[in-house]
């Protein structure tokens, strides 16, 4: 699931290089990835349901920008390149923390995600900020 | 008038508190942050001095959540002064506070999950810290 994960943040921050991808997960050690970044696309992984052989993982990626326009645009961006196929291959990233690291490696399994239920929608937008969240399910084989 | 000297006094009158707490700062290198897999994680842990008085917030939560605060029974508040941290310090978000005993074991760690600084004289003199315990 890490794998899938992973691989998931790279398609969009390496795509994407003009966005800044901010995930989002309990680190104590990194308190900074525990809360929502302003001007940034931010993903997190919620429910997940774990089967034999193929999982799903609930993915929230959140558009916030204190410009709408930027945020709606990014969104765009974000849309189209998920829209270019709804197939990838997996990647393990553990050996870029090696060292010295080493490159991404193919784990020969794919991640997959419905390039047609791409859909943004504003939510608990103030004042100061828009958000935008899209909530798109990650599937990952286990074996 | 500086009023800094004076509260500093009052804080170490009060003072020694039970556990001493630290400023930690936590630095990562290399690997790749965007998954979370660092090269290396390092800790640099800094007395605060004076040292902060401290409290759980108990039923004084509720004042803070109306104002918008997302604080609970059990979060600490740290009276800190603006000596041993500044608000440049508190912006960062690697910073957290540390607990020890006499010995330096570490006791309880804290994230800091919002400040408001006491000001008087054009400068702040006082922050107050809200911070949960994350280990246990």
């Amino acid at each position: 699931m890490i794998q899938a994960q992973d691989t998931f943040l790279h398609i969009i921050a390496d795509n994407l290089p003009s966005l800044t991808v901010h995930p989002l997960r309990t680190d104590h050690a990194h308190p900074e990835n525990e809360s929502l970044q302003m001007n940034a696309v931010n993903i997190e992984f919620t429910i997940a349901d774990l089967r034999v052989q193929v999982s799903q993982v609930y993915t929230s990626i959140d558009v916030i920008n204190d410009d709408e326009q930027t945020a709606r645009t990014q969104a765009l961006q974000i849309a189209q390149l998920l829209q270019q196929g709804g197939v990838a291959p997996e990647m393990d990233y553990s050996g870029l923390a090696a060292t010295p690291p080493t490159p991404a490696a193919p784990t020969g399994r794919n991640i997959f995600w419905n390039p047609n239920a791409v859909r943004f929608r504003p939510v608990n937008s103030g004042d100061s900020y828009f958000r935008f969240n899209c909530t798109l399910v990650l599937n990952f084989n286990n074996s | 008038m500086n009023l800094q000297p004076i509260i500093d006094q009052a804080l170490r009158f009060v003072g020694p508190p039970v556990l001493n707490t630290y400023k930690r700062l936590t630095t990562s290198t290399g690997g790749d942050a965007l998954t979370g897999r660092y090269g290396s994680v390092t800790t640099a842990d800094t007395l605060l001095d004076p040292q902060p008085i401290y409290r759980q917030l108990g039923k004084d939560a509720e004042v803070l959540n109306a104002v918008g605060l997302a604080v609970s029974g059990t979060t600490y508040e740290f009276l800190v002064s603006s000596t041993a941290l500044s608000d440049v310090e508190l912006a960062q978000k690697n910073l957290s506070l540390v607990q020890k005993d006499a010995a330096g074991t570490q006791v309880l760690a804290f994230k800091i999950v919002g400040f408001t600084p006491v000001q008087g004289f054009g400068k702040n003199l006082t922050f107050k810290i809200f911070a949960d315990v994350v280990t246990r």
